[in-house]
């Protein structure tokens, strides 16, 4: 209390009679809390009302039956009923599998090819100045212009795809219409969209790294690949993991791609988490089930995420 | 006042409590009544005693957008504003976007629409909160004859219970159409099985016989016209499916042996306008599709190579697949439900039928425009298409939970032709998940079509 007061304010003590002691920082710093917490106020009340409530509300829904199609119907307590109907519910199980199959083929492909494209972007390659700027095409369109311009492409009767292919003497193939085929084509277009982001990303960490130490290997005679696998695979690992972070939880996410190019068909396989909850939520307004899915979706995501954090500060 | 005082005054605490401050008084201000806002109800309270009958009334319509009619309602809103002072607004969304748009406006407080306009199936889970059109159409004596039977049949009630009780009046029919090519076909098969034969016969050398649009929810009509025509009904009196029944299940071998030998490859990926496109190209003998996605283009040589030489046959043996309707609905917390009456009254009268068709190109609920020798002379293949339309049916049905038994047959469908499943497990699981579906709320009145 009284080291608050040990130091004077030039000001404060303008402002206050002789003789009286205030504790003019402690009043000073209170007040600048203050201030900053107004400001802080707006933006906490904003994630509050649209984050943290439906998240709640939308924990408290999966515990309720409701079907908000049915006129004048209630939620009505069902207890952990939708967890232990999701859990034998085969429809769950197949979107799961799905999704976790669309991921890792997605992510590690686009990693691969990602990595090949940095190392190609930050070497003296001559040609790589267009291809970075052809690279960055995909970024720029939006996920449902991609979709409507991909459709066109697979489309097995007067699609470009099956043109092409038939000049190299590849029978025509139904792409979207096939169900061994559908979702490799729907990863295609992700990897398509996706690539450059990751091929970037890789190449900014490449072009941080300390030219030394490839000097010293190359001196001590390593190939380049001993290069790459001792030297910049280790030293990227923080890059790659905070892009297989982020490129893993927004394939989880994927939604506008797959309703564009097949939504969820043929039969139902191409139905991701993420459509399944959107179709059973939003159009079926079964919303106690829908929650209910959207928790385990949570639950799955917050674990792969919590895995890539902790390696990340292991690294660290 | 020198520089020096101006810095020693306005201290960064100064600062940051000048700024609080001014975003306080913004966020007030924002709370407040804008005064633009209020100027402008002054001004309808104003101008409300002024001559037409609705002078002042905004009417605000939500519906589904990317219909033929859309801009119809457009053109009769400026001729019903000149002729009674309300305005028409709009709020055209996709068809995706109405169920959860339909559920905010009916939560609200504060409603935002008078209207509707969309599918008919929308008022399966929206009754509640409509208007009673019938009370209506006597106190302003709506002509309400002439339209097409189903029309009777199927828009009063909502799924066989709530008799007497109409939510909506048509403005637009529909139903899947047979398209054929008559170089390729004389003339139309009238059973299934001359049918399959033709198709056959036209399947080969870089030609199929049919297309379809694949893609799971447009299944559930090709299944539709192929199982009705057998004639049994979708469910049993008791709501329990008949799908599943040996009917269903030749239904669905039906249309797999259309898909797998007389069908282009990588079909159950084509939604409407690539099966429209493959008709137009002449390379497919027959389509059975939606009127809507390809009739503007089929005598238009930029884009069709059928020009002059396409006829519309209805499905053999009177098959039928899955009539619409688009209805106009008032919500009953509308403050202007007379006003919206008699615009919705305008657009779907007798008078504005035969408009919808000539200018349009809409499929006018009313029978009896069909045979006006103007109308005629301009579509000389309605009469074939008005033959389908007296016997279709909508996706029966009609619950609430509606669309998830839609869906449910719409994937299973779709399981069956990629053969990710018999057509006997594809309909048992399409009968479970109906079964489920309906149990949630089963209805007090047995089912009928």
């Amino acid at each position: 209390m009284t080291a608050s007061t040990q130091i004077p304010s030039t000001r404060s003590s303008e402002s206050t009679s002789p003789g009286v002691r205030v504790p003019v920082l402690k009043q000073t710093y209170r007040r600048e809390r203050w201030v900053l917490g107004l400001f802080l106020a707006p933006s906490v009340i904003f994630l509050l009302l649209t984050s943290v409530y439906p998240l709640l509300n939308s924990l408290r829904l999966s515990f309720y039956s409701w079907n908000m199609t049915i006129p004048f119907s209630k939620p009505v307590w069902f207890g952990v009923g939708n967890y232990a109907r999701l859990l034998s519910d085969p429809t769950f199980w197949n979107a799961v599998r799905i999704t976790f199959f669309y991921v890792v083929f997605a992510v590690v492909i686009e990693l691969i090819l990602g990595m090949i494209l940095a190392l190609l972007a930050t070497s003296s390659v001559h040609a790589m100045g267009p291809i970075r700027t052809i690279l960055l095409f995909p970024l720029m369109m939006t996920p449902v212009v991609a979709g409507v311009l991909w459709r066109n492409l697979y489309n097995s009767q007067y699609g470009v795809i099956n043109h092409l292919i038939g000049l190299l003497g590849i029978p025509p193939q139904t792409w979207l219409g096939s169900p061994s085929q559908a979702l490799p084509s729907v990863i295609m277009v992700e990897i398509w969209m996706q690539l450059p982001v990751v091929a970037f990303v890789l190449a900014a960490g490449i072009a941080a790294l300390p030219v030394d130490m490839y000097k010293a290997a190359a001196v001590d005679g390593a190939s380049r690949w001993q290069s790459f696998r001792m030297i910049t695979l280790p030293l990227l690992k923080p890059v790659i993991l905070v892009v297989l972070l982020l490129r893993i939880m927004d394939a989880f996410k994927v939604f506008d791609i797959i309703f564009m190019l097949t939504y969820g068909g043929p039969g139902q396989k191409t139905e991701v988490l993420s459509l399944l909850i959107y179709k059973t939520g939003l159009k079926f307004l079964q919303v106690g089930q829908a929650s209910a899915m959207s928790w385990l979706f949570l639950v799955f995501i917050f674990i792969i995420s919590f895995f890539f954090i902790r390696e990340l500060q292991r690294g660290e | 006042m020198s520089d020096k005082n101006i810095n020693s005054k306005i201290s960064r605490r100064d600062f940051l409590r000048m700024a609080a401050l001014t975003g306080g008084a913004a966020a007030l201000a924002a709370c407040a009544p804008q005064a633009t806002q209020v100027a402008t109800e002054v001004a309808t309270e104003v101008a409300a005693p002024a001559g037409k009958k609705y002078e002042g009334v905004v009417l605000r319509g939500l519906g589904q957008g990317g219909v033929a009619y859309n801009p119809a309602l457009v053109a009769f809103a400026s001729e019903f504003e000149a002729e009674t002072g309300a305005k028409v607004e709009f709020d055209d969304q996709p068809w995706e976007q109405l169920t959860p748009k339909l559920q905010a406006e009916l939560a609200a407080s504060s409603p935002t629409y008078d209207f509707f306009y969309g599918d008919i199936e929308f008022q399966y889970f929206t009754y509640p909160s409509l208007v009673d059109m019938n009370p209506m159409i006597q106190k302003y004596g709506y002509n309400m004859d002439g339209f097409f039977d189903p029309v009777y049949k199927f828009g009063e009630g909502i799924a066989g219970g709530l008799e007497g009780k109409r939510f909506g009046l048509p403005i637009r029919i529909g139903a899947c159409w047979v398209f054929y090519n008559k170089d390729m076909i004389q003339e139309f098969p009238t059973t299934w099985d001359d049918y399959y034969a033709k198709l056959a016969e036209l399947t080969g050398g870089g030609k199929y016989g049919v297309a379809f649009a694949g893609v799971a929810a447009q299944l559930v009509k090709i299944f539709l016209a192929r199982y009705w025509s057998m004639g049994d009904p979708l469910m049993q009196p008791d709501w329990t499916p008949l799908i599943n029944s040996e009917k269903g299940v030749k239904s669905v071998e039906m249309m797999l042996d259309a898909l797998k030998n007389y069908a282009p490859p990588g079909m159950l990926a084509w939604d409407n306008p690539d099966a429209s496109n493959a008709f137009l190209n002449g390379d497919v003998a027959v389509l059975e599709g939606w009127a809507s996605f390809i009739l503007p283009d089929l005598d238009n040589p930029e884009k069709s190579k059928v020009v002059g030489k396409w006829g519309v046959a209805q499905f053999p043996e009177n098959g039928t697949g899955n009539l619409t309707q688009h209805n106009l609905d008032i919500f009953a917390a509308s403050k202007n439900v007379d006003a919206a009456f008699e615009y919705i009254a305008y657009c779907t009268g007798i008078d504005t039928s035969k408009r919808l068709i000539m200018e349009f190109r809409e499929e006018s609920p009313r029978e009896v425009t069909w045979s006006d020798p103007e109308v005629l002379a301009a579509n000389p293949f309605l009469p074939e298409v008005a033959k389908q339309y007296a016997v279709g049916k909508p996706f029966t049905p009609g619950l609430p939970q509606w669309l998830e038994l839609f869906i449910a047959l719409a994937e299973g469908l779709s399981a069956a032709m990629s053969e990710t499943a018999s057509p006997q497990d594809a309909l048992n699981t399409t009968a479970q998940k109906w079964t489920d579906a309906i149990n949630q709320a089963k209805p007090d009145f047995e089912y009928k079509e």
